[in-house]
């Protein structure tokens, strides 16, 4: 199916939860904007947030999408939608130079910021306020994190880096009686 | 399930969106008909997403094996 809206100059789809699809589309030269699909082009609801050059969407769970906007010389900011545009909420942490997020599942989402010039991966609950760093469960020595995704469990998967051996090491924080622990 | 592209003798060297079940033997190739280049960016339920194009631009597209 092929999903490429009208008017657009390129496109592509690079999530799907099994009912719609979730991606962005080029509006115009070096303009992206974030696109939800059901199954067919002419599906196809514009989610770009207004006041900003250039979002993307990286997530789905249902009703709701995750991703983030830019503008160019503006830091980044996560952003969740719950399928139209303006539903936008910006969900990016005060102090933090940029963030994006990569995951959802239920009323959960994570991603990662950037905060003194080091990745954190980061878990939302529906707003900036609810940021939650996932790094601060790690142990000493690591000193960049991303989380990558969240299962319905509210398991996150991502990565993190060691910097006593040097190398990224794949981390699952598990959510245990309803704690998250590493 | 897991998705990506592979490209080799079997695509004339082309790019070809390919969909596993957790085995190399269970390799699906998702390349619709009339492209010469696909990706699968991602999968859920029973669908995959992905990219195509004939020649240019880039189109999305929701791939069915």
């Amino acid at each position: 199916m092929n999903l490429h809206p009208k008017g657009f100059l390129s496109s592509r789809a690079v999530v799907t939860d099994g009912r719609k699809q979730t991606g962005d589309g080029l509006a115009a030269v070096r303009v992206t904007h974030a696109l939800l699909w059901q199954g067919t082009a002419s599906s196809m609801v514009d989610l770009h947030p207004a006041g900003w050059e250039n979002s993307h969407a990286t997530g789905i769970d249902g009703k709701k999408q995750v991703g983030y906007a830019d503008t160019m010389g503006k830091t980044g900011h996560a952003m969740l939608w719950e399928s139209t545009a303006k539903s936008a909420i910006d969900l990016h942490p005060e102090g933090y130079e940029r963030s994006q997020a990569n995951g959802i599942s239920g009323s959960l989402q994570v991603g990662t910021g950037i905060l003194n010039g080091h990745n954190h991966a980061l878990l939302w609950q529906g707003t900036a306020r609810s940021t939650f760093d996932l790094q601060s469960l790690l142990p000493d020595g690591y000193e960049n994190s991303e989380a990558a995704g969240i299962d319905e469990l509210g398991n996150i998967t991502g990565k993190a880096y060691d910097k006593i051996n040097h190398r990224w090491n794949i981390i699952l924080w598990q959510r245990i009686g309803g704690l998250l622990q590493k | 399930m897991q998705v990506g592209q592979a490209s080799g003798q079997a695509t004339n060297g082309d790019t070809h969106a390919v969909l596993w079940r957790s085995t190399i033997q269970s390799a699906v190739d998702l390349n619709p008909a009339g492209v010469n280049f696909s990706v699968a960016l991602g999968c859920g339920g029973m669908q995959q997403v992905g990219v195509a194009h004939a020649g240019e631009p880039l189109v999305a597209a929701q791939i069915a094996p």
